[in-house]
């Protein structure tokens, strides 16, 4: 009787640390950077075609299909090639990546989708947001560039590829927002240039390192933050969730090596906010929950031993 | 709404209110909310119910349903090939032409890119059978039947098929759309796309059967007929409902078992159309007014539901049956199948009448086939038409004999009382369908329904179930 009361106890205290752990997901820890964006004296390469030939792609990272929320994709995997560098007041990507047909729907064209790439950023400082675009409580921010429209800032926050089954086991019990929206225009501060060569996609994205909107994460040289990418292949009818994304890769801003100076012709904000989670005050957001996973343990060494006693 | 098919003239005024109200712009050429078909016919967009090649609709699979979609995704949106290329005319050319001795002319160009073109196909391109030989076997409802007879000149047969987004019960395009920018109001349920949510996946489209769903390429987002709600929400009908000629639509709220829905969806397919009309509730039992009213649904929509058309031929008098329910979404625009055209025979004096001894048992005679309409109405339910069609007989039946050969209503009343409907029914269908008054009985909408209708179960509605 008393073995199954432990083992009883015991399941249930596994039970909620197993869900707790699930809850906190990903905490941002102090490992080494993933990729450096190099300060970069003066200007900015804004031009794709001499960025194909000129900037070294010095990173590179594999993205596998999307599998987890409805609609599945393909199985399959890409590679893209990437250098990101800042000079003081602007942050340039550099994406290139293989795509062996260039899908540019222009005009009265209704079943095609052209090709694309996005980057996520986290919102808030503190804990990672859901990798899969985010959640009410901690949304992303994405610019997302198309081959036909260009460049657009969405902000995603409702986790909406988790069920509901996920969601509740997960404590998620916000309700369903829309799942994406276009940015307010005082953040669409992406500047993008792409150029199409030889079976290669080269995008060229950069903005302000500063933000006015608490919607747009602020970048500050000598900081860390966090992206993940997608690439779409329209000739394969890709859009949406069916693309192909890495995980979250930390990017370390260098610090600037000399008073920045504007240099690129993008947008003139440059002022800097801080934004932090709502409602967890000035205490970071993995600490509060390495806390609660402690505690829980604890709990279960107690009641374990009270029930070996009774 | 209600279309009585024997009353469709085939005149287009509806695409063409529709057009000039709602799509005539920049992204939607080529898109028709409304459209009116000849059938037998591919339709638009050619073969639509072809759901093998457009992946439309839900699949019964283990007593679950399942979006076509998502068993396989690689169904494509429809391309303008398969809509047609837009195309206006070089009106200019009428002034600019020389003096000849023939009529001038202007020369069609593409809506796009303002080029002169061929023009090889159009929305209505088989209307009254133009080009039957080539197009018409191609239509998907001959199944069971044997095309090549009907399709001999004095066999041919012909009927118009208006269209709009049927506002389903169990709407395929808002479970598809990963972005939830589909959904129901649940007010008056009116299906929209959100502007503001729609990224132009084009899930949507694929998921719809009837493929109208139309993606706005200078938008990059996609639109659909709206069922005109700023004039619904004040009361008047939809502008291809004001704009009908030959006075076929009918526009009334139905209330109905929303908890009832998913099983409804998923009957046998020979009980569709049934398990499809017991989702629709008597306005008249005090039980369901009674909880209408304790759902928050006002008192001028019990009222509407009272008068409603849809509720007495949809439900009550079962003249009209869904388009193609076999794709499982509970279409919630009716159709009253055509008789067209009425038997008529040699008589005695040899002169043309209608063979009205004969009338009803020659129903399996008519001109049109029944396994035809029932593979477009009744999921080839052919009892389902039949119904219908002695029904509609009936009452031609009933006046006839009234109006010709003088017998008094109690006397002619018993070719009623053999298929079920009452003399009252038979007014009622006379004013409706011949007289065609009060054909739209359209309560005010209040923005406040949208606030208490907040529970699940029996709403009101021209549709009316929000997912999600």
């Amino acid at each position: 009787m008393r073995t199954s009361f432990e083992a009883l106890v015991l399941s249930i205290l596994l039970g909620i640390t197993l869900a707790i752990s699930l809850t906190v997901g990903p905490l941002v820890t102090g490992q080494a950077p993933d990729v450096t964006a190099k300060y970069v004296a003066g200007n900015l390469v804004q031009d794709a075609q001499t960025a194909m030939k000129d900037v070294a792609v010095e990173y590179k990272t594999g993205l596998t299909a999307q599998q987890i929320v409805y609609p599945l994709s393909d199985p399959g995997s890409a590679e893209i090639s990437y250098n990101v560098m800042h000079n003081g007041t602007h942050i340039a990507f550099y994406i290139k990546w293989k795509d062996e047909t260039k899908d540019m729907p222009i005009g009265d064209v209704i079943d095609q989708f052209p090709d694309a790439v996005a980057i996520q950023f986290p919102v808030f400082k503190g804990e990672l947001p859901y990798v899969c675009m985010g959640n009410t409580q901690n949304p992303v921010n994405i610019v997302m560039w198309k081959s036909n429209t260009g460049a657009e800032a969405l902000v995603s926050a409702s986790a909406y590829g988790r069920g509901q089954v996920q969601r509740e086991a997960l404590q998620m019990f916000e309700s369903r927002t829309r799942p994406i929206h276009t940015a307010p225009p005082e953040d669409q501060i992406w500047y993008s240039d792409a150029y199409y060569d030889n079976g290669e996609w080269m995008v060229v994205l950069i903005r302000p390192l500063g933000s006015t909107s608490p919607l747009t994460p602020s970048l500050e040289p000598g900081s860390t933050t966090s992206i993940v990418f997608a690439v779409w292949d329209g000739a394969k009818d890709e859009r949406g969730g069916l693309k192909k994304t890495s995980g979250w890769l930390t990017v370390e801003l260098e610090q600037a090596a000399a008073p920045a100076e504007a240099t690129t012709q993008t947008v003139t904000q440059t002022s800097t906010v801080t934004v932090t989670a709502p409602g967890k005050g000035g205490v970071p957001g993995w600490f509060v929950e390495f806390a609660v996973v402690i505690i829980v343990l604890l709990a279960l060494a107690v009641v374990y031993l009270l029930a070996r006693k009774g | 709404m209600v279309m009585v098919l024997d009353k469709c003239i085939g005149c287009h005024t509806c695409s063409l209110a529709c057009k000039n109200v709602w799509t005539d712009r920049e992204g939607q050429e080529y898109a028709w909310w409304n459209n009116v078909e000849t059938r037998p016919g591919v339709g638009y967009p050619k073969t639509w119910e072809n759901q093998d090649k457009y992946g439309g609709g839900w699949v019964l699979e283990d007593d679950k349903l399942r979006l076509r979609l998502e068993k396989d995704k690689h169904y494509k949106p429809p391309s303008l090939n398969d809509y047609y290329n837009p195309f206006d005319y070089d009106y200019e050319q009428l002034f600019t032409q020389e003096i000849l001795d023939q009529q001038p002319s202007a020369d069609p160009l593409d809506m796009y890119s303002r080029e002169k073109i061929d023009i090889k196909w159009g929305p209505n391109w088989d209307d009254d059978l133009a080009g039957a030989d080539v197009i018409a076997p191609h239509d998907p409802n001959w199944n069971g039947i044997d095309k090549q007879i009907y399709l001999n000149f004095k066999d041919v047969f012909m009927f118009y098929l208006p269209r709009i987004c049927n506002h389903c019960l169990n709407m395929a395009c808002a479970p598809a759309c990963p972005r939830k920018a589909v959904y129901k109001r649940p007010e008056d349920g009116i299906v929209l796309i959100d502007q503001n949510s729609c990224r132009g996946y084009r899930f949507c489209g694929i998921a719809c059967p009837y493929k109208k769903i139309y993606y706005n390429w200078k938008t990059g987002k996609s639109e659909k007929c709206i069922f005109c709600f700023p004039r619904v929400e004040t009361g008047q009908p939809p502008a291809c409902t004001l704009s009908c000629v030959g006075k076929i639509r009918y526009v009334g709220v139905v209330l109905y078992d929303e908890t009832r829905v998913p099983e409804a969806a998923k009957a046998p397919e020979d009980q569709l159309v049934k398990a499809h009309r017991e989702l629709i509730l008597d306005p008249f039992d005090p039980q369901v007014i009674k909880e209408a009213r304790d759902a928050g649904v006002p008192e001028n929509f019990i009222k509407a539901a009272q008068e409603s058309p849809v509720y007495y031929m949809f439900k009550k008098w079962e003249l009209a049956l869904p388009l193609h329910p076999e794709f499982r979404t509970l279409p919630m625009v009716f159709y009253v199948p055509p008789l067209n055209p009425v038997i008529t025979v040699l008589d005695r004096n040899n002169k043309y009448s209608a063979d009205y001894n004969s009338i009803i048992p020659a129903i399996d005679k008519l001109r049109i086939p029944i396994r035809y309409l029932a593979n477009m109405f009744a999921a080839g339910n052919e009892e389902e038409v039949r119904k219908s069609l002695k029904r509609l007989l009936a009452i031609r039946e009933f006046f006839r004999r009234i109006e010709v050969e003088g017998q008094s209503k109690a006397e002619a009343a018993a070719v009623l009382s053999e298929h079920g409907l009452t003399v009252n029914d038979a007014d009622m269908m006379y004013r409706w369908l011949a007289l065609g008054r009060n054909r739209w009985v359209i309560p005010t909408s209040k923005k406040e329904l949208r606030v208490t209708l907040t529970r699940r179960g029996k709403g009101p509605g021209m549709g009316g179930r929000q997912r999600g």
